[in-house]
């Protein structure tokens, strides 16, 4: 790979890399950490550009991978919430950044209740939008598990979602 | 859009039967002012996305991604690139076992062709005691060294093993 197809190919997935290391890891320089380290380990590797499938899908396995060894080796995962917010907010008026910042904490809350590749599979298929294929490419699982995992986070999204009421009130 | 058509649509995401242009269809309607008042409990997941969505880096990443990129060369494989690690992993271990054959027929020719070699003159009783001597020396030694590479192969597999754990 040279600099101008990493400059192309790559650097524009940096926003898709970081959210996808914000869910993984919570905390937002650490997130930013992952992305530039899987950076670097893209742009090092060794797989000639032709020879890659999917960029997507490979950038987003290398990115889970450093992800889960930063996790291991600092043995950290804060659930730093407020760090994440600034950044989606940084635009917006005061009255839509406490609607997004409602929004974004009640979905937020409600995926950390889910087992780690639910949550994984829910956010590329939910917000970035890849195919079940470049799913099963990025988590490295089999088709069939990434269509259960995604249907086991939505079933519990919706039971929660059904359960409060629009104030996060729980009703029963 | 037609209630009935987006209240099936919406049915099928929760059974993850969408493909992704339906569930572009959904996330437009949930951005709509008015939704049905059924759906209305569904608004924050879908709101919640569409804000998720929006988390980005600042422009300062960029220039300090391709100023560490033109600081770091090319090196070797790494293993947390998909489809590097493995290389290195596999290639000594069928390195150790080629020469663990080689080693193996090596000593196994040369113990027979001694033998063979010294059966002429060995006529006395003595003579064929140390040649039975030589024969086992040879035989533990290779065995030794069997069981030293068996080891060997089974600690590797047992940590590709755990790594695999691991990673999953």
């Amino acid at each position: 790979m040279n600099l101008e197809e990493f400059n192309v190919h790559v650097l524009p997935l940096k926003n898709k890399l970081f959210r996808f290391a914000q869910k993984m890891v919570y905390d937002h320089s650490l997130a930013e950490d992952v992305v530039q380290e899987s950076m670097i380990k893209i742009w090092k590797a060794k797989t000639p550009f032709e020879d890659i499938k999917n960029i997507e899908a490979w950038a987003m396995r290398i990115t889970k991978n450093v992800a889960l060894d930063k996790l291991k080796s600092k043995h950290r995962r804060t659930e730093d919430l407020e760090n994440a917010y600034d950044l989606s907010t940084r635009e917006a008026n005061p009255e839509d950044q406490a609607q997004t910042s409602d929004l974004m904490e009640k979905i937020q809350k409600l995926l950390e209740q889910i087992p780690e590749k639910q949550k994984m599979v829910f956010h590329l298929r939910d917000i970035e939008g890849l195919s079940y294929k470049e799913i099963a490419e990025a988590l490295d699982m089999p088709l069939t598990q990434v269509k259960t995992n995604l249907f086991r986070a939505r079933q519990y999204l919706k039971e929660q979602l059904i359960k409060t009421d629009s104030y996060g009130i729980q009703k029963d | 859009m037609e209630f009935k058509k987006i209240d099936e649509l919406i049915v099928k995401y929760f059974e993850a039967d969408t493909n992704l242009e339906e569930e572009k269809l959904i996330q437009s309607y949930f951005q709509q002012e008015s939704i049905h008042e059924s759906h209305k409990a569904y608004k924050a997941l879908f709101g919640g996305i569409a804000q998720n969505r929006k988390l980005s880096l600042g422009p300062s990443f960029d220039e300090r991604v391709i100023e560490e990129i033109k600081e770091n060369p090319k090196q070797d494989s790494d293993s947390s690139v998909p489809g590097e690690g493995r290389k290195i992993r596999i290639m000594p271990m069928i390195l150790r076992i080629a020469a663990m054959v080689v080693l193996t027929a090596g000593l196994f020719w040369f113990v027979q062709d001694n033998i063979k070699a010294e059966e002429p003159d060995c006529v006395t009783e003595a003579c064929a005691e140390e040649a039975y001597e030589q024969a086992k020396d040879a035989l533990l030694f290779l065995s030794t060294k069997l069981k030293k590479g068996t080891d060997k192969t089974r600690q590797i597999q047992k940590t590709e093993t755990l790594s695999k754990v691991f990673k999953n």
